[in-house]
């Protein structure tokens, strides 16, 4: 028996490799994620001599901001092709910050800008840093917080976006904890913003409002909670699908009672649409323009011109 | 039950598992050399020189049975041995081989306690003894027991060391290559369960033979023949005895490290070879601090020794050029690792535990625990202690390289009253 279990050491010897393998391969992991997952090298992206004549510099917007937002940067040379656009035309990218203090009043130079990029992931991260860098230009991302803590590798890490602030390229604000997905507001099955409808249950039948109140507001603390652990305090909330429940609401108290919400916890938040009015001074709703796949250099410049 | 057989295969099983998951490990990180070149490179090359002992190793073969009966002297110095050596001498007057062609030559170097007696009560008539007058060291000794005969073939055994019968007609039968300048025997330890530091030393001088010594064979370049059991060719170290004998290094005689040295000599023109049949048992170190003792001085000669060798053996092998430029960096750059992985990284830069470093330690550990286990015909759980040794050796003995370097001009023995030439 004594020599069986002597001889039992032999296989024994193994076991402690095989409790760090789990170990080793998030190890791999972390390491891919810090190694290979950097930033993209900048495609070309320049303007055409056609385009330069073209894209005339406007007049400076003075006291209104124009506010920019990529859902998420499929498509790094138009992305960059757009920076291109603005740097030929002489704007200066604000930092959320300074955005945040032109709505509370303070001037900013005549020709600035507010870029955003929706989503928190990764994958746009790595398209845009090197145009931002190439074109000395900065940008927002917005982040979930939830799915950053959750660690799933398409969203960006707090690491990551402590690097990414760093840089001074990148500001990050908030978009929601939890909130960054659809419930469900009917017997049908139907499916609406998280914020901006009552939660239908079978069980439960339709969310009370102060049942509502009660998740949306939960959602805002944890998004500031989390925040507020990394030290960063946040200056707009961009909210989720870009509607405070105008379109989706299944109550017609919610919009108000949303907006009253969100300017009461971040001052600012953020909505979007096809042709917004640029930004001024002031505090809740601020309208964003949406960069699509399809959004042409010739539809941001008739855009940046318009008068309002 | 018989269980060494099937607890050889599972070894041997766990061995190439091993040794593949490593091999593995390193390629699927291959990439980190970009990022952490010191730490990649030196964890591949580390890789790759292990797993290559093991496979050079592998085609390791022990020279053919050429019915080869040279005349051999035997010389054995000593120096306060009366405790082993009786056992030493009756091992080879037990020896294999006819009694005309073997001269045995003890030469007591000084001994103060009963060495000289120990010697003389054998009572053997086959024993030359060499009486001298007072303590010279070794080299000296054994320059005394080469001079005292004209063998074609001088073998050297420590007094602390014993043969198997047949290990002396099995060393000699490797010299049928004429361009073979010395063997070296294979050495187990003979005080295997006297302590644990004995157990773990088992498991090291096994490896350290069967499997680097193996491999350095492979190519003619066994780097260190050792004192324990090896023969020379007279032809080969005859020429440089004078300078051996008196050799010095940074102006102090070298008074230790003169099986490396003398293998040294040899290799500079001869092939150097490993006879794993040929089996020598030795007693080794029982406690910690006579342990230190002798590692810091086998380091000593190391440091100086590998400065000699590094100057030739790129004309012998590129094998062995490769092998013994590696085995003589590899060392020195260790304690560097270990000091940045093991607390620079985790308390500087917040790179949590070294896990990789320990992981990597601990495989090599293994592999060699399981060799043990894989090639001995017995199963002896003494293998467990060979991976306790790897633990000792990065807590103590890894820093020794550096102050052994800084001290290596040191002519003191560590581990005996002071000797000639000895310091002070």
């Amino acid at each position: 028996m004594r020599r069986l279990l002597a001889a039992a050491l032999v296989p024994l010897s193994l076991l402690p490799f095989a409790a760090v393998v789990p170990i080793v391969r998030d190890s791999r992991e972390r390491y891919v994620r810090a190694h290979q997952m950097g930033p993209l090298p900048a495609p070309p992206s320049g303007l055409t001599a056609a385009e330069r004549a073209r894209f005339r510099p406007l007049p400076p917007a003075r006291g209104r901001v124009p506010v920019l937002v990529w859902p998420r940067v499929t498509d790094a040379r138009a992305f960059g092709r757009t920076l291109a656009l603005l740097r030929h035309l002489g704007y200066h990218s604000l930092s959320s910050a300074d955005w945040a203090r032109f709505r509370a009043g303070a001037a900013v130079p005549p020709r600035s800008v507010l870029l955003t990029v929706d989503g928190g992931e990764l994958a746009s991260y790595r398209r845009a840093d090197a145009l931002l860098e190439r074109f000395r230009m900065r940008a927002t991302m917005v982040v979930a917080t939830g799915p950053v803590e959750a660690g799933d590798p398409a969203y960006l890490r707090w690491a990551e976006l402590r690097r990414m602030r760093a840089s001074g390229r990148w500001d990050v604000e908030p978009a929601a904890h939890d909130g960054r997905r659809t419930i469900t507001v009917d017997r049908s099955g139907r499916q609406a913003p998280f914020y901006t409808a009552r939660r239908y249950t079978r069980s439960a039948g339709l969310e009370t409002r102060a049942g509502w109140e009660r998740r949306v507001a939960g959602d805002l603390f944890a998004v500031r909670d989390r925040f507020a652990r990394q030290g960063i305090a946040p200056h707009v909330l961009a909210l989720p699908y870009g509607d405070v429940g105008r379109r989706t609401a299944n109550d017609p108290a919610l919009p108000g009672l949303l907006s009253a919400l969100l300017t009461r916890q971040f001052g600012n938040w953020f909505t979007q649409a096809a042709d917004p009015p640029f930004t001024t001074h002031g505090t809740g709703e601020a309208k964003r323009f949406q960069v699509d796949p399809g959004t042409g250099l010739g539809d941001v410049y008739r855009w940046l011109k318009r008068k309002d | 039950m018989r269980l060494d057989l099937p607890t050889r295969v599972v070894a041997g099983v766990c061995l190439v598992a091993i040794i593949a998951a490593v091999v593995a490990f390193k390629a699927a990180f291959a990439d980190t050399v970009s990022t952490d070149p010191l730490f990649a490179i030196y964890g591949i090359v580390v890789c790759g020189y292990i797993v290559s002992r093991f496979l050079l190793s592998l085609a390791y073969r022990p020279a053919k049975d050429a019915g080869l009966e040279p005349h051999v002297a035997i010389v054995m110095p000593a120096f306060n041995e009366q405790d082993a050596i009786g056992a030493s001498l009756r091992s080879l007057l037990a020896l294999d081989y006819p009694r005309e062609k073997l001269e045995i030559v003890a030469v007591d170097d000084g001994s103060t306690d009963g060495t000289l007696a120990a010697i003389r009560a054998l009572d053997s008539d086959r024993v030359t003894v060499i009486e001298l007058a007072c303590n010279q060291g070794k080299r000296a000794a054994m320059a005394a027991g080469i001079q005292a005969t004209d063998a074609e073939i001088v073998a050297f055994v420590d007094s602390d060391s014993t043969l198997e019968p047949d290990a002396l007609r099995t060393l000699v039968q490797g010299f049928a290559d004429p361009r073979v300048g010395a063997i070296c025997g294979h050495a187990d330890v003979l005080n295997v369960h006297e302590t644990w530091l004995t157990k773990m030393q088992t498991v090291r001088y096994f490896v350290a033979f069967r499997v680097v010594k193996a491999a350095e064979s492979l190519v003619g370049a066994v780097t260190c023949c050792s004192g324990c059991f090896s023969a020379y060719r007279r032809a080969a170290i005859l020429p440089h005895l004078e300078w051996w004998t008196d050799q010095r290094f940074l102006g102090l005689p070298s008074t230790f490290g003169d099986d490396r040295s003398l293998t040294n000599c040899v290799l500079r023109d001869w092939r150097v070879h490993y006879e794993a049949r040929a089996r020598s048992r030795t007693i080794v170190p029982a406690h910690f601090r006579q342990f230190m003792r002798q590692q810091l001085r086998w380091k000593r000669s190391w440091t100086r020794e590998s400065l000699i060798v590094a100057r030739f053996i790129w004309r012998k092998h590129p094998i062995a050029a490769v092998s013994t430029y590696l085995a003589t960096l590899l060392p020195l750059i260790a304690p560097v690792i270990a000091v940045r992985t093991g607390l620079v990284m985790p308390l500087v830069h917040g790179a949590g535990p070294p896990l990789v470093y320990f992981v990597g330690l601990y495989s090599m550990a293994v592999a060699y625990g399981l060799y043990y286990v894989a090639t001995r015909p017995r199963y002896d759980p003494v293998w467990i202690f060979g991976i306790a040794f790897c633990a000792f050796y990065v807590c103590f003995m890894l820093w020794q390289t550096y102050w052994a370097i800084l001290t290596a001009r040191t002519t003191s023995w560590g581990t005996r009253p002071a000797t000639a030439g000895a310091d002070g």
